[in-house]
């Protein structure tokens, strides 16, 4: 398995695509996951002291992606709700690398907003994509 | 590129015409040149970018210097630049000695007018004034 002697790469070429809902080709300028995070069971008992004794619970909240992209007029906006199918978001694929890294799940449109108009700006547009846990998202490293 | 556009439709005014005739020169005012005249200059050109590479959009600022041998008449020429019709213009505009053209999207006064002075040439008594002021113009490569 090919390694970089450079350990990290920027977000320069990462993509995303959905298997359904949205079909124009996105100019898309940020990809941001929400932190995920599990909740905790206290399961702590009479002779627990200091701190509590917790065990995770057995499920938590997906992750949801916030995606910034150049808002084209001449293409249909996203849609509330929308069921997108297999969502996947591939990592750009680095120069000593065969296959990229990707994470994918099946998701939902979770928010949408439409650009804000101001001078010597782009239009802009925000959407949320949630996954909804139907197909779990995975996480693929590189090879 | 888009400096020579704005050049064009600046001396499209019938107003900054008659200041300066064609004398808004790039960059810098030649040595000896005849007054009024002006010179323009890119201070910045951003371009918008996503993930996938650029859109061939950019956020251009030039600034522009009018000289005159009097106060009013370097201001004169600057406000007549403005007034030009340059400022809101949107449009294609050729790109001089190509078969080019670049597609003017939007064009904002950035910084209003200012004036100073200086020498004409260094160690001499005579001074011209000089008003400035920058426009923002957002622009896009043409298909062709």
């Amino acid at each position: 398995m090919p390694r970089s002697n450079v350990p990290a790469d920027t977000g320069n070429q990462a993509t995303v695509s959905f298997a359904e809902g949205i079909t124009a080709t996105l100019k898309v300028r940020s990809i941001d996951p929400s932190e995920e995070s599990v909740g905790d069971i206290d399961v702590s008992v009479l002779a627990t002291s200091g701190e509590k004794v917790t065990i995770p619970e057995d499920t938590y909240d997906a992750v949801e992606y916030t995606l910034e992209w150049l808002w084209d007029t001449f293409d249909d906006p996203p849609v509330l709700g929308q069921p997108l199918g297999l969502t996947t978001i591939t990592h750009p694929l680095r120069p000593d690398e065969l296959t990229p890294a990707t994470r994918a799940g099946s998701a939902r449109v979770s928010a949408v907003k439409h650009p804000t108009m101001r001078n010597n700006e782009p239009q802009v547009g925000t959407l949320k994509i949630k996954m909804d846990g139907v197909t779990p998202t995975a996480y693929t490293k590189s090879t | 590129m888009i400096i020579a556009a704005l050049r064009i439709k600046m001396l499209e005014s019938a107003e900054v015409s008659a200041l300066i005739a064609s004398r808004l020169y790039p960059t810098v005012l030649p040595q000896g040149a005849a007054l009024p005249a002006a010179d323009m200059r890119t201070i910045a050109n951003d371009s918008v970018q996503h993930l996938d590479g650029g859109v061939r959009m950019y956020r251009h600022e030039a600034v522009f210097d009018c000289y005159g041998d009097e106060s009013e008449t370097a201001d004169a020429v600057a406000y007549a630049m403005i007034g030009s019709g340059v400022i809101g213009f949107k449009g294609d505009v050729p790109i001089p000695g190509t078969t080019k053209t670049v597609h003017i999207r939007g064009v904002t006064l950035d910084d209003g007018v200012t004036q100073d002075f200086e020498g004409v040439e260094p160690g001499s008594e005579r001074i011209r004034y000089v008003s400035t002021f920058s426009l923002d113009v957002s622009w896009a490569v043409s298909s062709s």
